[in-house]
Parts: C-alpha cells; sequence; structure tokens
C-alpha cells in the first residue's frame, strides 16, 4: 500500500518517494482539429526484435537501488533492472523468478527458496544465495536509509535488534554517550543480530530464512524486493549504500541493462542479450520524464513518445486518434473522504451513514472522471482476489440522509444549518492543492451536504504539509486521500487501532484488530480472503470513511507498438510492467521515434 | 571606487549570513522531512527516527545549521536526500540548461526590444508605436503555460515542423540543428512573455525622456543628421537605466524560468528549486538559495559599477 495522490501542478512531487503519482490535471485542454492521420499499420506477423520505447514518467527516477527507492518512476526502471525471488504476474498471481521453487515449514518459520543457477549479473559474475542474504540484511543495517524495513522486521531476532537501535539512538539524543560509542555500539548490535543467522546460505543456490513468527505477506511484500550485487556494495551497507555511485550506475539481473541516466531528463535501458530469460524484443527502453500531464498530451499526440498517462477529459479525443492506443484498466487505488472519528460530530454511525446517502458518487464518476472511475463502497480493489462485492452500499439518497440525520437528533437551524444542543453541524474538508480531482471532489461535497443542511469549508493544503502537519497530526474534520494499494491485502497500518501509523482517523474496532492480526499470520489464502472479506464488510458498516471512488488507469500508446495486453492488465506498477514482451515492427523502428 | 567596492562587498557577508539563517529556518521548520518524504505506510515512528539519525536530522536546528555552515566554507554542500547525488553536481547539471534558455531568450528579447522602442519613441504616438504597445502588452499578460502550451498544439501537433519537449531527440546526440528546433518554442515563450514588452517600454519610456534633453536639442540645432543625434546623443544614455534592469535580470538567469521548464521538461534550475522544496531537500534548496542570493548581491552592485562606466557622471567615492 501506499499514500497515493494524483497530482499535475506541481511537478518532481514523484520524488516524493511511494507516492504514487498516475493521472492529473482536469483542466479542460483545448481540442484543436484532429490532425491528418495516415492509416494504422497492418496487422502484426509475430514479433520482430529492435528500436527503441519511448515511454514517459511525470517523476524523476530517484536512487536505482530496490532496497532504497519506493516511488512508482524509480519503480518501474528497478524492475527492469532487478529482480526478486519471486514476482507478480499481469493477474497479480506470485509467479517464480531468481528461484525455482520454494517451500515452508508447516509452523511457516522457515521458508526455503531454490536460486536458479544460470543466472549472471550484468557485469558477468554469477548470481548466488550469498547476494540474497546480503542484499535482505542489508535493509537492517543501523544506518539503513530506505523504506523497506516493515518487510523483514519479522525475520529471527529483527524486532528485538531493532528496539536496541532505538535504545541506543535514544542514549545518543540523551547525550549519554558520544557519537563514536553510538556508532560503535549500533554496529555491534547489528553483528550480534547477523550471528543469530536468520538468513542462512546451505549452498550458492539455497536461501534459508528464519522468521519470528508467521508473517502471511512474506512472499507478495518481502521477497519479491529486488536483488542487489554482494560483489559490488559489499563494503557499502547503511548511509554508504545511500552515497554510493551504484544507485546512479546499477548492476543487476533482470531483462534489461542500465544505459545512462540524465537528471530530469531520462533513464535509458538497453536489452540484457546474456539474460536467463526472454530477451526482450525492443533494443532500448527510455523513460523520458515529462513533469506535465498536458505535455504528455501533447507529445503522445505529435507522435513524439510511444506512451503516457491520459487524463480523463482527454481519453475520448485520444481514443478516435488512429495512431494512438488507448488503454483503460481499473487501479489499484481508491480515493476516499476520511472522518476524524475523535470529533463529536462523527462520533454518531447515523450521522456517518447519512452523509455517506447525502454525497452523489456516480455525480462525481461522470463529472470529474467522464465516467473513467468506479465508485467505491468499502477497502480494497475490485480488481485483487480479497474483494468482498456484497458489502452494504450507501447509494446517494438525500431523503434518507435528511431522515437518519433527524433521527440522530440534528434539526435544522433558522439558517437551514442542522443544529443540535446549540451546537451547528459544520466542519473543514481538507485536501491537498494541485489534486484537481480531488478539489472537484471536495466541492460536489460541500455542495451535496448543503443540500441536506451541514455547511462545510473547503482547504487546499500543499501536500508534504497535508500529510505530516494535517494527516499525521491528525488536525483534521474531515479529509480526502486515497490509498495505492498492493498486491497483499495486508492493512494493519490503516486499520489498526495500534498498529496503525497510518490509521489517521483513529479507526477502532475490536473485530478489525482481531482480523488484521489473523490475517498476517493465516498462511492459506482463503482463510486469508474470508477474513479480510469480514473486515471489508464491517468497514463498508462503520462508514469511517466516505469510500468515493476507484480512478481508472487511463494509457495512451504510439500505434507502432505491439503490447500484449490480455484485457485489462491490473498491477499495482502500471501498464508498463511487462515492456520486455512489447515489440516494434521492424518497419516502424527507423529513427527514434515514428507517427504511423 | 576601490574602497567603494570593499565597503559593499564587507555589507554583502552580513546579509547573506543573514538569509542562509532564515531560510535554513523556515525550511527546517516546514512541516515534514526528508525521511518523512520516504513515508510509507508501513514505516512506522521508530523507523523515521532511524532515517534521522543515519542522516543526521535529529540534531537540534542551531547544530545542523552550524554544520552546514562549516561544510559549505569548505565547498562541500551535501548531497540531495532525494537521490543521493551531491548537490554540486545537480547544480552543475542544471545550470548549462536554464543559462541556455534564459541567456537566448533574453538576447532575443533584447535584440528586437531596444531597435522597436527606439523606433517608437521617435515616433511617438504613431501606427508602429501603437501596435507595438498592444502587441507588448498582449505579451506580458498571456499565461506562460498557456500560450506554450497553444505553440506545441500548432507546431508540434498541427504542422509538426517542431519537437515537443525536451532539448535534444534521443539518440541523436549534440545537433546544432536538433538543440536550435527545441529550444524555439520555449524561447518564443520565455522572451515573448517576459523580457521584451518589458525592456521595450523602458526603452521607449527613457528614451523618450533623453530626446527632450538640452544636449540632444544642442546636437539637432548645430545640424547633426538625424540619425546620429538618436543612435551616438541620445541612444547611449538611454541605455543606462536598462542597466539597472540587467543587473536586477542576473538572479533570473540563473534561478531559471520555473513555468517554461516545466512545460516544455526542461531539466533547469527552476524545476530543481520547486522540487527540493516541495520534497524538503534541505540541501538542495540552500544552495540554490544561497546561490541565488549571492547573485541578487553581485548583480546590484554590477550595476552600480557599469552606471559610472556608462555615465562618466557618476562617481563612488
Amino acid at each position: 500500500m501506499r499514500i497515493f495522490r494524483n497530482s499535475c501542478v506541481v511537478m518532481g512531487l514523484a520524488l516524493l518517494v511511494v507516492l504514487s503519482l498516475v493521472a492529473g490535471c482536469a483542466k479542460p485542454a483545448p481540442t484543436p482539429p484532429a490532425p491528418p492521420t495516415p492509416p494504422a499499420p497492418p496487422p502484426p506477423t509475430g514479433p520482430e526484435r529492435g528500436g527503441i520505447l519511448l515511454t514517459t514518467s511525470i517523476g524523476d527516477a530517484s536512487f536505482l537501488n530496490p532496497i532504497l527507492s519506493a516511488d512508482t518512476a524509480t519503480g518501474t526502471i528497478v524492475g527492469y533492472i532487478f529482480e526478486g525471488l519471486v514476482t507478480l504476474d499481469g493477474d497479480v498471481n506470485l509467479k517464480p523468478l531468481l528461484a525455482k521453487r520454494w517451500e515452508s515449514s508447516p509452523d511457516e518459520l522457515t521458508w526455503t527458496f531454490y536460486l536458479r543457477d544460470d543466472v549472471k549479473w550484468h557485469d558477468g559474475i554469477p548470481f548466488t544465495s550469498k547476494d540474497v542474504k546480503f542484499t535482505y540484511e542489508s535493509i537492517l543495517h543501523p544506518t539503513y536509509t530506505g523504506p523497506r524495513v516493515a518487510n523483514f522486521n519479522m525475520l529471527l531476532g529483527a524486532k528485538a535488534y531493532l528496539a536496541e537501535i532505538a535504545a541506543i539512538n535514544k542514549q545518543f539524543s540523551d547525550k549519554a554517550i558520544s557519537e563514536e560509542e553510538h556508532k560503535a555500539k549500533t554496529l555491534e548490535a547489528y553483528q550480534n543480530w547477523l550471528k543469530l543467522e536468520a538468513i542462512q546460505t546451505p549452498d550458492a543456490h539455497t536461501v534459508v530464512f528464519r522468521l519470528a513468527e508467521p508473517f502471511a505477506p512474506f512472499l507478495f511484500n518481502s521477497v519479491s524486493l529486488g536483488i542487489i550485487p554482494w560483489h559490488i556494495l559489499k563494503d557499502h551497507q547503511g548511509v554508504a549504500m545511500r552515497d554510493h555511485a551504484f544507485s546512479r550506475k546499477p548492476v543487476g539481473t533482470g531483462p534489461f541493462k542500465f544505459k545512462e541516466w540524465k537528471s530530469g531528463e531520462h533513464v535509458a535501458v538497453v536489452a540484457n542479450f546474456n539474460y536467463w530469460g526472454k530477451v526482450p524484443y525492443v533494443d532500448e527502453l527510455v523513460m523520458q520524464i515529462i513533469p506535465d500531464m498536458n505535455t504528455i498530451g501533447v507529445a503522445l499526440e505529435a507522435g513524439r513518445v510511444d506512451h503516457g498517462s491520459l487524463v480523463p477529459e482527454e481519453f475520448a479525443r485520444f481514443d478516435a486518434m488512429k495512431h494512438v492506443q488507448t488503454f483503460e484498466f481499473p487501479a489499484f487505488s481508491y480515493t476516499y473522504m476520511g472522518f476524524n472519528l475523535t470529533n463529536p460530530l462523527f462520533k454518531d454511525k447515523l450521522v456517518r451513514h447519512a452523509i455517506s446517502h447525502a454525497i452523489n458518487k456516480e455525480a462525481m464518476v461522470n463529472e470529474i472522471f467522464q465516467g473513467h472511475a468506479v465508485p467505491a463502497w468499502t477497502h480494497g480493489s475490485p480488481v485483487r482476489w480479497d474483494y468482498n462485492p456484497n458489502v452494504k452500499q450507501f447509494p446517494y439518497d438525500v431523503a434518507k440522509a435528511k431522515q437518519l440525520l433527524a433521527e440522530a437528533g440534528w434539526k435544522p437551524g433558522p439558517d437551514g444549518i442542522l443544529v443540535k444542543d446549540g451546537k451547528r453541524f459544520e466542519f473543514v474538508l481538507q485536501t491537498n492543492l494541485g489534486n484537481k480531482q480531488r478539489e472537484a471532489a471536495a466541492v460536489v461535497i460541500q455542495s451535496n451536504l448543503e443540500e441536506v443542511g451541514i455547511k462545510v469549508d473547503v482547504q487546499l493544503v500543499e501536500w508534504s504539509t497535508f500529510v505530516n502537519a494535517v494527516l499525521l497530526g491528525k488536525n483534521f474534520d474531515v479529509c480526502i486521500v486515497g490509498w495505492a494499494l498492493g498486491a497483499d491485502p495486508d492493512a494493519f497500518s490503516i486499520w489498526h487501532s495500534k498498529g496503525g501509523g497510518f490509521n489517521f482517523v483513529s479507526f477502532f474496532n475490536e473485530r478489525v484488530d482481531r482480523i488484521l492480526e489473523q490475517g498476517r499470520v493465516v498462511g492459506d489464502l482463503n482463510q486469508r480472503k474470508a477474513l479480510y472479506q469480514e473486515m471489508q464488510a464491517i468497514l463498508a458498516e462503520e462508514q469511517p470513511y466516505v469510500f468515493l471512488f476507484y480512478p481508472n488507469t487511463l494509457v495512451g500508446i504510439n500505434a507502432r507498438v505491439e503490447a500484449p495486453f490480455k484485457g485489462s492488465p491490473a498491477h499495482s506498477s502500471g501498464i508498463l510492467w511487462n515492456a520486455e514482451h512489447w515489440w516494434i515492427p521492424e518497419k516502424y523502428q527507423k529513427g527514434p521515434i515514428l507517427t504511423p | 571606487m576601490t574602497k567603494y567596492l570593499a565597503r559593499r562587498l564587507l555589507q554583502a557577508v552580513p546579509l547573506l549570513l543573514g538569509i542562509t539563517m532564515i531560510t535554513f529556518l523556515v525550511v527546517h521548520l516546514a512541516p515534514g522531512g526528508p525521511a518523512q518524504v520516504m513515508i510509507s505506510p508501513d514505516a512506522s515512528p521508530a523507523d523515521i527516527a532511524r532515517i534521522e539519525r543515519a542522516l543526521g536530522l535529529d540534531r537540534p536546528i542551531h547544530v545542523q545549521y552550524v554544520m552546514w555552515m562549516g561544510r559549505m566554507l569548505r565547498g562541500d554542500f551535501g548531497r540531495s536526500f532525494n537521490d543521493g547525488q551531491l548537490v554540486t553536481t545537480k547544480i552543475a547539471e542544471r545550470l548549462p540548461n536554464t543559462l541556455m534558455l534564459t541567456l537566448v531568450s533574453f538576447t532575443v528579447a533584447l535584440a528586437l526590444a531596444i531597435p522597436i522602442g527606439i523606433v517608437s519613441a521617435v515616433r511617438q504616438y504613431s501606427a508602429l508605436d501603437k501596435v507595438s504597445t498592444v502587441v507588448a502588452l498582449i505579451g506580458v499578460s498571456l499565461p506562460a503555460f498557456w500560450f506554450g502550451l497553444m505553440l506545441m498544439l500548432l507546431f508540434s501537433v498541427q504542422l509538426r515542423w517542431l519537437p515537443s519537449h525536451g532539448l535534444s531527440t534521443y539518440g541523436s546526440g549534440f545537433i546544432l540543428g536538433d538543440r536550435i528546433k527545441h529550444l524555439i518554442l520555449p524561447v518564443t515563450v520565455l522572451a515573448y512573455g517576459g523580457n521584451l514588452a518589458a525592456y521595450m517600454r523602458y526603452t521607449r519610456s527613457s528614451m523618450l525622456e533623453v530626446i527632450r534633453q538640452d544636449y540632444v536639442r544642442t546636437a539637432r540645432s548645430k545640424g547633426v543628421a538625424e540619425r546620429v543625434v538618436i543612435y551616438k546623443h541620445a541612444l547611449k544614455n538611454a541605455l543606462i537605466p536598462l542597466i539597472t534592469m540587467f543587473g536586477l535580470s542576473l538572479p533570473g538567469f540563473f534561478s531559471g524560468a520555473l513555468i517554461t521548464e516545466n512545460l516544455f521538461a526542461i531539466p533547469g534550475i527552476g524545476r530543481l528549486a520547486l522540487q527540493s522544496v516541495f520534497t524538503r531537500d534541505y540541501n538542495v534548496i540552500m544552495a540554490i538559495n544561497l546561490m541565488v542570493a549571492t547573485l541578487v548581491v553581485v548583480g546590484n552592485l554590477l550595476a552600480d559599477i557599469l552606471y559610472a562606466v556608462v555615465d562618466p557622471r557618476i562617481r563612488y567615492d
């Protein structure tokens, strides 16, 4: 899961690591008459090798090192260069990658992975179990600066070790120990943890993980992380890895090799002809960094790039173009309006139900997204295996909303605004500045709620301030934000009343807490599915959020590109996840770009 | 003059020091920081605390400031928190792009603005004066993002004459013709929407003032050709206010043109600066801020010196 935001006005925000930038402006773009378009290319005969595929990204990459970064732009490139032990296919199912197969002990505390023996790093050195051990151990180094600790803190002894590090850090901030002592102590603690051998390598192609507790998302979230080479980085763990030139000139095992990265301009990768698996068809893939969604549209229309995200208003226009193929698929993210449940206004469930009935989601989908979105009713994604389609829904019904508010004791005052015990029903609705779709949703909600006698003030806040001061600081009445979900349904940090660092709304439900705890431990997929479906039903009934909509991902691709999708690729890393299978017919390969 | 220069330079030191202090304080007080930017729903406050410890961001602000100052004086501006690149490398990579864009558009703007300004002044209230005034006002009023987008739609999408974005065609290396093609649209936006109108109007008003001076009348009355009067006697004096303008424009050449850089996907300083503010990339913000502040000081000083060079009546003692 990721905190999810859309933005177009503000560039470079994609560098806010982890925050996926998907779609953009709702600015009405001018619609000039369609340019003269020659006929579309004839049907292909079969995959052909060669050509340069020009993709686009709104944000630049950060660290081209899978353990140091989690943002979308970097993730796309890192996914071509590096490989994890397992991966996900287009339907979000697990698939072996660097591991041929794996098994777990009956108690799910020991996981054994059998690695491929035909894999070489891009510099020719063979890939072994040493690399795997090194990669995942580096994540627990005391000065590690990346965002992946939570995926590995269930390793044997890791939690105790991390607590020890936190204690040593505290001693330092209390000035009880010097900088040198601090460094020595933390490194010693790390060495002691390494001695526990939570990750063992019985031979060059076998890795054994020993966990302190069962962790169901282990396959999806932990060992899917890309492996980095021990032979290059072995003396550079922690902060030294962050400062190492490797992140700007990475060496991996994947289907593409790194070529060049010009900051703010492009990142280029080339086909790895020594790849152990299927060699990519295109010679080169270049991700151009274009921070403005309008410019991406222009470049795609002008035939200057092969791929670009589209804004909903433009989709129909691009759909009509002969030289652009359009794709629409459900995304793994949803937008919601969250109530601060510590605010007395929202403590009453009837009131939350009433507000849900008062909000017209259909109108938002049609007017803000021109129909390119799906109304949401609970937490989760309709295209993920754990989704519960039978939860309680709160359709748009003004009369019902008014009736529920009256039942809750709210009576219209002299100016039409509801009053209860002398208190008027008014609150501030906050969302992040620059996200046109959320800004528009806020305005719709404002007018919807005015109809039932609730006064809403809308406030727009700069993103970083919004996240840190408003959300994490819990300084809000009601907020509009979104979640980008991962392949695993674990939502502990969002809904758990204690461990949930992202439970901004202060939701507390005994049963949901238990489900989230069990969901991490139970290995059986069907059992987990049942648990999470129950949670989704409770969340729909409790309405801690008004779940608003799932914006569809809209993409345009130049007609020269043959992109083998089956239906709707529901993949959290977007449409480019399998670019190694894309190809360009030979007659369209001349020149860096072609307009059919 | 030397004494004056020395005094001005000495005055600049506390000024710059104050600017760095205020900037440092403000950026650190803004909610969030580099560690929070890496925020993921799985990160705990302990994770953030550990990253802050590793990066030295857990120290009190004044300690961090003194450390930053110490490193800065040794020429070490640190690394970007976003991607680990040295801040100096990051700026050096982008500065040439920004300078190319701003200087070319400035030159284009001046090359058009001064002659048009002179003609409008000499033939005040003529049709040409009125047309150029209207055209100039339209230029100033056009929002850059809209104007740029319109140019793109016309020249990249409809006519397909010019590329839509970037500074070069991928894979072609540096080719002068290709570079010029890429620069035409952004330079047009910057020159027409920015400097052109301003410099034209300044030239016009300054020229109008000068041609009413006694020495111009004297030149005319002794029978000097009108052309010589305008270009030799009047123009040189009319340019003095433009020098101030130039001095004040200097920091802008380096700080870049944010909207244009963004729209045309040109990796320049303006884009870097804004991005670093949004991602709380402290080291980058501080370096760019110090650079621009220094240029403001230098630009003002330069304008004052050039005054004395152009106008012998002005002396600094």
